[in-house]
């Protein structure tokens, strides 16, 4: 999925976030918790903690806040997501429960719904779920990735693998799932394969250094003359265009 | 008792200093959602027994990936010959795996934790490198809060 550029900078998130965890949170500072919530979002990151946090104190705070309806079911989306990953599946449900009496056809709902059966580990409900939903709306790129999801977390990489690689031949232009694969393939030991997707994650992002440093450690692991050759080429590449902010 | 599960060479003791237990479960923590590896510093004591004084964190991204590792490892083996107080190398390799309750040591750790192996044969003519995986079904149970 192509996501918007942000509207605001990863240096404005982490400041954000220093002040949230060290002051704001105790002082309350509902625009601060705002604006974070809104900048994770936005940058697609994974932060349980101070979202869990920022969306607690919102969400409390519903008069104060001044939240608009939609910001709203987006807080609570996001809490839900940050108690799963911090092992509190009671607030993520309770969350659930909430937006899906709000939104009871929803399938972004029922994805919310099968993260809850995922981390409770129940995978074969979780599929099941995904499945299920996918029948009605095929096209759901948050579902069919999910999917891919329940299998890695299980630690079945060639079945996720196998997922994310149907995915792909539909929707080629998600380059993030392209990395995904790339990962994947390289926990796997599948560097030709991982190079191939690094290449299309490229061909979608060629001016971000950070691609262009992994695909060279792809290459350098595979050896040899000529893929040392290609790795050179890359590092080098990915020199020129980080201004030597990369310590790698 | 201590939530790892060492694989080492049968008969040899392995001392963990707290320094060094301390150091690779705060960094396992740091990065939940990741993969972390490092290196663990001390020396043979005999041929039963080996001290280990530190551990080096080294990764928490790009483990599958050979130059960062190559890199960090010569980096760590010269900070230890350099730390006074005695013939410090590399004895050993932690490696914390992302998924909870994966107990399963993967090929690319494995290939590190023989490279550690390597280089501790060279030095002290008789490999007894050891390599710590951390169980975080434990870790998971015994951080509270």
């Amino acid at each position: 999925m192509a996501t918007p550029r942000p509207k605001t900078t990863l240096k404005e998130l982490e400041d954000t976030q220093e002040y949230l965890t060290s002051k704001g949170f105790d002082k309350a500072d509902l625009p601060a918790a705002k604006k974070y919530l809104k900048a994770v979002e936005e940058h697609g990151l994974r932060r349980p903690r101070p979202v869990f946090a920022a969306a607690s104190l919102v969400l409390g705070n519903l008069k104060k806040a001044k939240i608009s309806t939609q910001d709203r079911y987006a807080a609570m989306e996001q809490l839900a997501i940050a108690a799963l990953d911090l092992n509190d599946p009671d607030t993520a449900k309770a969350q659930v429960a909430q937006l899906r009496v709000a939104f009871p056809k929803s399938f972004r709902v029922g994805k919310l719904e099968g993260m809850c059966l995922e981390q409770a580990g129940e995978w074969d409900a979780a599929l099941a779920k995904y499945s299920e939903l996918l029948e009605k709306m095929p096209s759901d790129q948050r579902l069919m990735k999910r999917k891919a999801c329940v299998y890695k977390a299980q630690g079945k990489l060639t079945d996720a693998i196998n997922e994310l690689t149907v995915y792909l031949d539909t929707f080629m232009g998600d380059w993030q799932a392209w990395e995904e694969l790339a990962l994947l393939y390289t926990e796997c030991a599948m560097y030709q394969q991982a190079v191939f997707c690094w290449e299309e994650v490229l061909a979608a992002q060629p001016q971000m250094h950070y691609h262009h440093r992994r695909i060279a450690e792809v290459y350098y692991t595979m050896g040899g003359e000529d893929h040392l050759r290609a790795a050179r080429k890359y590092y080098s590449a990915a020199v020129d265009m980080s201004n030597a902010n990369d310590v790698r | 008792a201590l939530p790892h599960t060492p694989s080492a060479k049968m008969g040899v003791k392995y001392t963990l200093s707290e320094k060094a237990y301390v150091k690779l479960i705060l960094h396992a923590l740091k990065f939940p959602l990741r993969n972390v590896n490092g290196v663990l510093v001390g020396r043979v004591v005999s041929d039963s027994a080996v001290e280990i004084v530190d551990a080096i964190p080294m990764l928490h991204s790009s483990l599958a990936v050979t130059p960062n590792v190559e890199i960090a490892m010569e980096q760590a083996a010269l900070h230890a010959a350099a730390t006074p107080g005695g013939d410090y190398t590399l004895v050993g390799y932690y490696h914390a795996n992302e998924l909870h309750a994966d107990d399963r040591f993967t090929k690319a750790a494995a290939k590190i934790a023989d490279a550690v192996a390597g280089g501790a044969a060279a030095c002290q003519g008789g490999s007894t490198a050891c390599a710590l995986l951390i169980d975080s079904a434990k870790l998971g149970s015994e951080v509270v809060g």
